[in-house]
């Protein structure tokens, strides 16, 4: 999962962008923002952390521009003034959740993990895929009811599989949700952790489509 | 802490006061002096005009007088025996019937030698002197105009004088036909101008009738501007009020953008302090306690100022759709429905929008952490004492509270010393604070739906 945070201050783009990797995300930061527009007009993100009161372009405008480009990744605001109006503003833009300031970084992880799980069309926590589970909160994958053992790269792939199960995902696709701006893509890598991934879950699971990509089938 | 409590309408007059003549209306001091000048103009011309009547009247008498005297000089003649007499009397029949008033008499050396029929035994007795015009009593009581010549005969070296009088009330009856016509005309006059000027008054003020209208409406919360009259005397004057509720638009807006940026400024390395201590830091306490310290200071500026804006009006359904837009998510997860009922449809807070979302915003929230399965959101209008008032009932079908803890909630986040966890159940002494900030007030109580009844009045 990839995520975009647009705060301007220092300290808190970092905490925010730790505590957002040690649960398995990819996180691209941006410190204004026509910055932050600009990175979420231009790259694939699955959930976005955008404060409202930046400098430069103000948060509510950055928002508006993506929705008006036709961005429809989730994006989660972060308010100081924590007021409804701040809110309504932010949700007539088109947000989908907020967290005031300050507040408690595993709050907003959370929060950003539903809004990633509610984007696939997931409204319970828990995601079924066949004979897989996934809890999206505790980050915990089962197969048959056995906790599985993944490495962290195992687990960002299955878990975007998981989350759009049955739908053809490309290595591009897969690529840029994998991977945060900074790091090398290497679509051998991927292929190598499918291979490793089918051997755990199972072979029959993940297909693979000439030229296309990948399939996590879980019906007919 | 200046008066949160005062009543923000206090100061309005109320429309019933606004009688259309009062002793210091423009109005009254124009009609009355209008009606002052009128009647002074119309006074002085009746007194002018019957003045200038009575001497033509007069005149007329005297003349007629006149030429009796004359007659009678000119008929006048020295007997053989040295005595006066008189010639051929006159005609006219007032100077033959008894007692008219119409008396002539001629005197040589005082004695009266001849006089008319109508004088019957009686003579008159005529001050010495030259007494034409003089008033003397009659015979039979009337008062008579008197004109008298003295003159000579060739024959004689006796002084001889010709008397001749005419009843006053003659004279007065013939005024009396002419004057009473004069102050008929006249008043007929004086209403017509006195009409005229009410009408004029009354056009010259509707203009600033129209703006006082105008300018109502626009503390009512129902326009923003006020339009130009149609009248240039006006127009300098609505300028000059546009020029002054645009000032104080933009004031309160840049005290209100000030204060959010500081909240910002604050809250962001808040927000990083707080993260970078263990969650059972003693400091995590002080961190949650300035906080609430913002909170409360950046709501009180906000809200302090609003109730002196003119021309605010909030219709209530487009922010309960607001307030639902951003907890439609929780709202669903749980479960809960919302059911609303607001009429008339239009009804409108006579306030600030950011204060009525936050009164809506956190008892709508509130009832979301307690409702079961249903909310209930009833906003109509009541008539209090007089003032419009509006009533916003938010109810759920949560577990509720007792009436111990009802005192309890409107209690907390009153003060500044608050400790425990930012966020816990501020939000109805948020709501119960604004309400007090524009005159109204948050009771709770229990829900016919089982749970927490939030109501509120507020200003319409």
């Amino acid at each position: 999962m990839r995520c975009l945070i647009v705060e301007d201050d220092p300290l808190l783009s970092s905490q925010l962008v730790e505590a957002m990797q040690a649960s398995g995300f990819a996180c691209d930061s941006a410190a204004d923002g026509e910055q932050g527009e600009f990175q979420g007009s231009t790259r694939s993100y699955d959930v976005a952390v955008l404060d409202l009161g930046l400098p430069g372009l103000p948060g509510i405008e950055v928002l508006t521009r993506w929705r008006q480009a036709g961005i429809t990744m989730p994006v989660l605001i972060l308010t100081a003034r924590g007021d409804w109006t701040d809110k309504v503003a932010g949700f007539r833009a088109g947000a989908d959740d907020y967290a005031v300031k300050p507040f408690r970084l595993d709050e907003v992880v959370i929060r950003a993990q539903t809004l990633v799980r509610r984007a696939a069309g997931h409204a319970q926590a828990v995601i079924e895929a066949g004979p897989l589970r996934l809890d999206s909160q505790l980050g915990i994958i089962t197969l048959n009811g056995m906790a599985l053992k993944l490495t962290a790269f195992e687990a960002r792939i299955l878990t975007y599989l998981i989350h759009h199960q049955n739908r053809v995902v490309s290595r591009t696709e897969l690529s840029d949700h994998l991977y945060d701006a900074a790091a090398d893509r290497d679509f051998k890598s991927i292929e190598v952790v499918i291979g490793r991934l089918r051997r755990k879950i199972g072979e029959g699971l993940i297909e693979t489509r000439r030229g296309e990509g990948y399939v996590l089938r879980t019906r007919a | 802490m200046n008066d949160p409590t005062r009543d923000p309408h206090a100061h309005d007059p109320k429309p019933d006061d606004r009688r259309r003549f009062r002793g210091d209306s423009i109005r009254l001091r124009l009609l009355a002096l209008s009606a002052l000048l009128i009647g002074a103009a119309l006074v002085a011309g009746y007194l002018l005009i019957s003045a200038i009547l009575q001497e033509f009247i007069t005149g007329r008498f005297d003349a007629e007088a006149a030429s009796v005297s004359e007659a009678l000089i000119a008929g006048a003649q020295v007997a053989d025996d040295g005595r006066l007499v008189a010639g051929t009397p006159p005609a006219d029949q007032r100077f033959s019937m008894p007692l008219t008033g119409w008396y002539w008499q001629l005197e040589e050396d005082g004695r009266v030698m001849a006089k008319s029929a109508s004088l019957f035994d009686n003579v008159l007795s005529v001050p010495a002197g030259d007494s034409s015009g003089a008033t003397i009593a009659g015979p039979a009581g009337q008062a008579l105009r008197l004109t008298r010549s003295s003159f000579t005969l060739p024959d004689s070296d006796s002084r001889m004088a010709v008397t001749v009088t005419i009843p006053r009330a003659d004279i007065e009856g013939s005024l009396a036909l002419v004057r009473k016509p004069l102050a008929i005309s006249l008043l007929m006059l004086g209403i017509g101008l006195a009409l005229a000027s009410v009408i004029q008054v009354t056009a010259g003020l509707r203009s600033l009738d129209r703006l006082g209208r105008d300018l109502r409406r626009i503390r009512a919360g129902k326009s923003e501007t006020l339009p130009l009259p149609p009248v240039a005397e006006l127009r300098p004057i609505a300028v000059e009020i546009n020029g002054l509720l645009d000032q104080n638009r933009s004031v309160l807006a840049r005290a209100r953008e000030h204060v959010g940026n500081l909240a910002h400024s604050l809250k962001t390395p808040l927000a990083a302090l707080s993260n970078g201590l263990p969650a059972d830091h003693p400091g995590q306490a002080l961190i949650a306690r300035m906080d609430r310290q913002i909170g409360w200071h950046l709501r009180r500026a906000r809200s302090s100022a609003a109730p002196r804006l003119l021309g605010q009006r909030t219709e209530i359904g487009p922010v309960v759709d607001d307030i639902l837009l951003v907890l439609r998510r929780p709202l669903d997860d749980a479960g809960i429905t919302v059911r609303t009922d607001i009429l008339p449809p239009d009804l409108a807070f006579a306030g600030d929008r950011q204060d009525l979302e936050e009164i809506i915003g956190n008892l709508t929230e509130n009832a979301a952490k307690w409702a079961r399965s249903r909310i209930r959101i009833s906003a109509s209008p009541v008539q209090a004492a007089g003032v419009a008032e509006l009533r916003v009932v938010i109810e759920d079908d949560g577990p509720g509270m007792s009436d111990k803890d009802h005192a309890l909630a409107l209690a907390r986040g009153s003060g500044l010393d608050e400790t425990g966890p930012a966020g816990s159940g501020l939000g109805l002494a948020i709501v119960a604070d604004l309400a007090a900030l524009h005159g109204g007030k948050l009771v709770l109580d229990r829900s016919d739906l089982g749970g927490l009844r939030a109501e509120i009045a507020l200003p319409a």
